[in-house]
Order: C-alpha cells, then structure tokens, then sequence
C-alpha cells in the first residue's frame, strides 16, 4: 500500500516536471509534423511555439521577479525590424541579420531598464508601454527607410519559405530557449530572481545586488522576446507596426496568465490556448475579446496560478 | 580595536529629528543592547548602520573603513548584516532555499553552500524543516530562520532587531543561548530588544535612546537604575517590580 502510494506520487510528480512537458510537447509536435499534411495546423503551431517563446521571455520579468513590463512587443518587434532592414537594405546575410536582431535586444533592455530597474514602483510599466509607440512614431516618420504604416517585405525568409522545414528549425530553436530558460530558472539565479520578487528589501539584506540582477534578467528576457520576434518575422515574410502595438504586448501577459505564472511551462501553455483561439476566431474578432476576457475573469476567480497550478493541485490531490 | 565607530550620525525626515548626533563605539566581540522607547530611533539607526536609508550627516566607519555612502548590499558583503523587527521570510521560499539566498552573496562552491546551509539549519534548532515552506512557520521558527538567514553572509557584526519580540518564555529561553553561542563565535552584536529580563541575561553594555539622543551609556546594571532612564524608558514600575 505504502509502495503503491510511493509509486503513484513519483509518477504524478513526473506528470508535471517541467522537462518532461517541454520535450513531449516538442516530440509530439514533431510525429504530427512528420505524419500531417495539414498545412493550416502545421502553420498554427509553428506560431505556437514563437508565442510561447515570447510569452516564457515575458514570464521571466514578470512572473520571477514581479515587474510588469507593459512593453514587451518592443523586444519582439524591434528585434524583427532591425534583422528585417539590415537583410532587406544592406543585404547582410539572414543569419546574421537574424543574431543583429536579437542583440538589439539588449540595446533596449538597457535603455528600458538602466533607469526604471534601479527604482521601486511602476516605472518600469509605464517606461515600458510608452516606448514602443515612440518607436511606431518614428516608423511613421521615416516610411521609405522603415516601411512606415504598410511595413517591409521583400527580405530573406527562413528555409526559402518551406513551412514544413521552417516549422523544425523554429520548433529546434524555441526547444533550446525554453530549456535554457527553465535551466535558469532552476539555478542559483532563478532563486535570487525569486527572493528578489518574495523581498526585495530582505534580499538587499541578503547582500544581494538587487539591480543588477535585475537588469541582468531583464536583459535575458529581451534576448529571448527579440529571438521570437526574429523568427516571427523570418517566418512570415513581412514587417509591420503592428508588432510593436501594445496589443502584442498585452498577448504574452494574458497567456502567461492563462497558463501560470511564474512557471515557465505555464505560458507555453497559455500560448497555445490563446493561439488556437485566435486562429479559430479570425473572422470573429470581437468575440475573440469577448472570450479572453472571460477566460481570464474565470482563471482568475477559479485558479489565479492558471492552468499549471490547477494541474499541480489536480496531480496533488 | 573598535569594529564600528559611528561619529556623530544625525538622520532627518523633513525636518524631524529621528536620530540625532549619536556616536558609538563597539569593540570586536562586544555584545551591546540598545533600548529605548518607541519611536526613539533604535530601529532608524539600524538602518542607518546597514544602509537602509542615508545619513542626514556624520560619518559611520566599519573595521578602519568608512562605509558612509556605501550601499546596503556592499555593507553585508564587508561583514554587517541585520535581522528585522517583523520578519522577512522569503515566504515561499523553503527553509533551505531561505538561507541559501544569504550564501549567494559570496561565489562559492555548491557543495560548500550545501555544507553551510544545513550546518546553519542545525544550529539554529530547525533541523528536518529544511523542506518547509516559510509561510507555514511558527513566529519561533520564523526569528531563528531570521537569524540564519543574516548568518549566512558570514556577518562579523550582527544587528538584531527585537529577536525576542512577540515569543513565548520558551521561545525566549531557546533563542538567548544562540545568540550568545553566535557572539562566542566571534561575531559582534548589537541587540534592540523590549523584553528587559532577557537582555539582561545577553548583555553587559547598553545604550538608551530617547527621541533619537543617547541619553545613557554603560554597564547594564547601572544604566537601568539611572533616574534619566527610568524616567524616559523603564518606568517606576519595572523598578517597584524588580
């Protein structure tokens, strides 16, 4: 009886290791790919697993170390314009334009969060909704450089445009990331993200430099939010402002909170929720609000730590 | 050789004196009690000492060095780490992972922290809750963690904040022998504490406070039947009592 009770609690821990999830996600996506020709669904999970990159990058500021940045499409859309431009206008070769995207990145990161990331409060929010319409701004400004209000195409896609091998090279990428995420969050680093989100002020206590790991993390997250912007972009062909809107901000916070914050494989989670809704809803769009607001009011009265802590509860129990 | 020298420290919140010109001295290994009414500035020039907030003027010098402008983090680092008046925990955050934060503050081996955290853990009595969750802790459990938690930067002077405060005579009495084996150690403190009859068991030296002034220094016995104190802290029935 005992044993069997062991034996049962180790199997259901198991269920909801973080690892395990991740890489059956990824397994069965790759049997479905191999097996499908459904081009529609292959394309709909290809989106998937770029949101849930861009959703995880976001639950490492705001669910780690509790700061709500409201600006994240800066990272996501301003990586994929710097990689789209210098391969469209200056001919630098796709793999390069696509690192340059991504280290932008860090270029934002550091002028969002040197200045907000030091303060306690909302800084952060606020900096962080402001800046990316600066940035639709000066697209606007500059149409023929930047594409203004139509945005860019015309530059290199992933894999010359094969969808089937687009969909292993980002599903490979997205694979690395979040697991390289998930190592993070699991090392020292993860727990000095944590104490600082607990505490702040006791972590300081703890001879903590709050600030720069702060920044730090926050960099971190820029890197993997530009990643996904960079295949996004590479993917579709096209640029436009809309991806720096702050309803692209406001997407990875939802599936974030649909699928548990804080959790890493939480957001994969939500993103896949949210993606498959919005795909489903295209020609609905709103009824698509109508229905994220209730997931969101229901997740929130029936499981604020969203479908990862319902689960862990479920597997608990 | 003095370990901290705090020359003249005042501290002004528009215009309101919370600590005013106080200078102390503490020699290495010393064990000082600080006591006071409330409101008379114990807590403020603790954070003063640790660098929660910046002095109005004077000068604080720690070990030969003057650690005036230095930031809170950079004064644990050095050697100075506190506990809080109300606890702190990490909340969810296990025992184990509650002090291993502490030990993060130095670059060490794994294996080493390991070694640290749960000689701490045992140390300060909460041995088999290494796995527990803060926020499922007892108030007793929470001020020992509160202590292993500043112990773990390797503190060479400790400032306890009302470590007694809110415990039953039997939490008290567990807690008196640690910190007396923590200053044995060679690690010197500074105790802010209310529960007179504890600190009297700690301490030789007290300072009081009042209205952020030092209005006495000295052993503990002759301060506390000092008219000035009596009058400003204790009170005539602590000494009818006694």
């Amino acid at each position: 009886m005992t044993i069997e009770t062991k034996q049962n609690k180790t199997f259901r821990a198991f269920l909801v290791n973080p690892y395990i999830i991740i890489c059956a996600f990824a397994v069965l996506e790759v049997i479905y790919c191999y097996f499908t020709d459904n081009l529609w669904v292959l394309r709909i999970l290809l989106i998937c697993n770029i949101y849930a990159l861009f959703a995880v990058s976001w639950d490492l500021v705001g669910g780690f170390i509790g700061q709500i940045s409201l600006g994240h499409a800066l990272f996501f859309g301003g990586a994929a314009y710097v990689s789209a431009l210098l391969n469209l206008h200056f001919g630098i070769p796709l793999i390069l334009s696509m690192i340059s995207g991504v280290l932008s990145a860090i270029i934002f990161a550091l002028i969002l969060g040197l200045p907000t990331l030091r303060l306690k409060g909302p800084y952060l929010s606020v900096v962080t909704m402001i800046t990316p319409m600066v940035f639709i701004a000066i697209i606007y400004m500059y149409p023929v450089a930047l594409g203004g209000d139509c945005g860019c195409t015309g530059f290199q896609s992933l894999a010359n445009g094969d969808l089937k091998t687009q969909f292993f090279i980002i599903l490979a990428v997205v694979l690395i990331s979040v697991l390289l995420i998930l190592k993070l969050t699991n090392s020292n680093f993860g727990l000095i993200l944590k104490a600082i989100r607990e505490d702040d002020f006791a972590a300081e206590a703890a001879g903590l430099n709050i600030t720069k790991y702060k920044i730090i993390n926050f960099i971190i997250s820029g890197i993997f939010a530009g990643l996904s912007g960079v295949l996004f972009v590479h993917f579709q062909g096209a640029v436009a402002p809309t991806m720096l809107e702050m309803t692209n901000s406001i997407l990875p916070i939802m599936m974030t909170m649909i699928g548990g914050i804080g959790t890493v494989v939480g957001p994969i989670i939500g993103s896949y929720v949210m993606t498959f809704c919005n795909e489903y809803l295209v020609k609905q769009p709103e009824f698509r609000i109508i229905l994220y607001s209730v997931i969101a009011i229901l997740i929130l009265r029936f499981s604020p730590a969203g479908i990862m802590g319902w689960l862990k509860k479920g597997f608990k129990a | 050789m003095p370990i901290l020298d705090i020359k003249n420290v005042s501290k002004h919140f528009h215009g309101i004196s919370a600590v005013n010109h106080i200078s102390l001295t503490l020699e290495e290994g010393e064990m000082l009690g600080l006591v006071g009414p409330n409101g008379s500035g114990k807590t403020t020039l603790f954070n003063l000492i640790s660098g929660f907030l910046k002095i109005t003027s004077g000068t604080i010098v720690f070990r030969n060095e003057d650690i005036t402008k230095y930031k809170t983090y950079q004064r644990v680092i050095k050697g100075i780490n506190r506990t809080f008046q109300v606890v702190r925990p990490f909340s969810s955050l296990t025992v184990y992972e509650n002090i291993k934060v502490g030990c993060l503050s130095r670059i060490e081996k794994n294996k080493i922290i390991h070694q640290k955290i749960m000689s701490l853990i045992e140390s300060v009595g909460l041995k088999g809750l290494e796995n527990e969750e803060s926020r499922n802790l007892p108030l007793g459990h929470l001020k020992k963690l509160e202590v292993a938690k500043a112990l773990a930067t390797n503190p060479k002077l400790l400032l306890l904040d009302e470590p007694f405060g809110g415990l039953s005579h039997a939490e008290i009495a567990e807690i008196i022998p640690l910190v007396k084996e923590i200053n044995e150690r060679g690690v010197s403190v500074i105790v802010v504490e209310h529960v007179m009859s504890a600190l009297v068991k700690l301490v030789e030296k007290v300072v009081v406070l009042n209205f952020g002034q030092k209005i006495a220094h000295g052993p503990i016995n002759e301060v506390m039947t000092e008219k000035t104190v009596i009058d400003a802290y204790l009170g005539d029935d602590y000494v009818e009592n006694k």
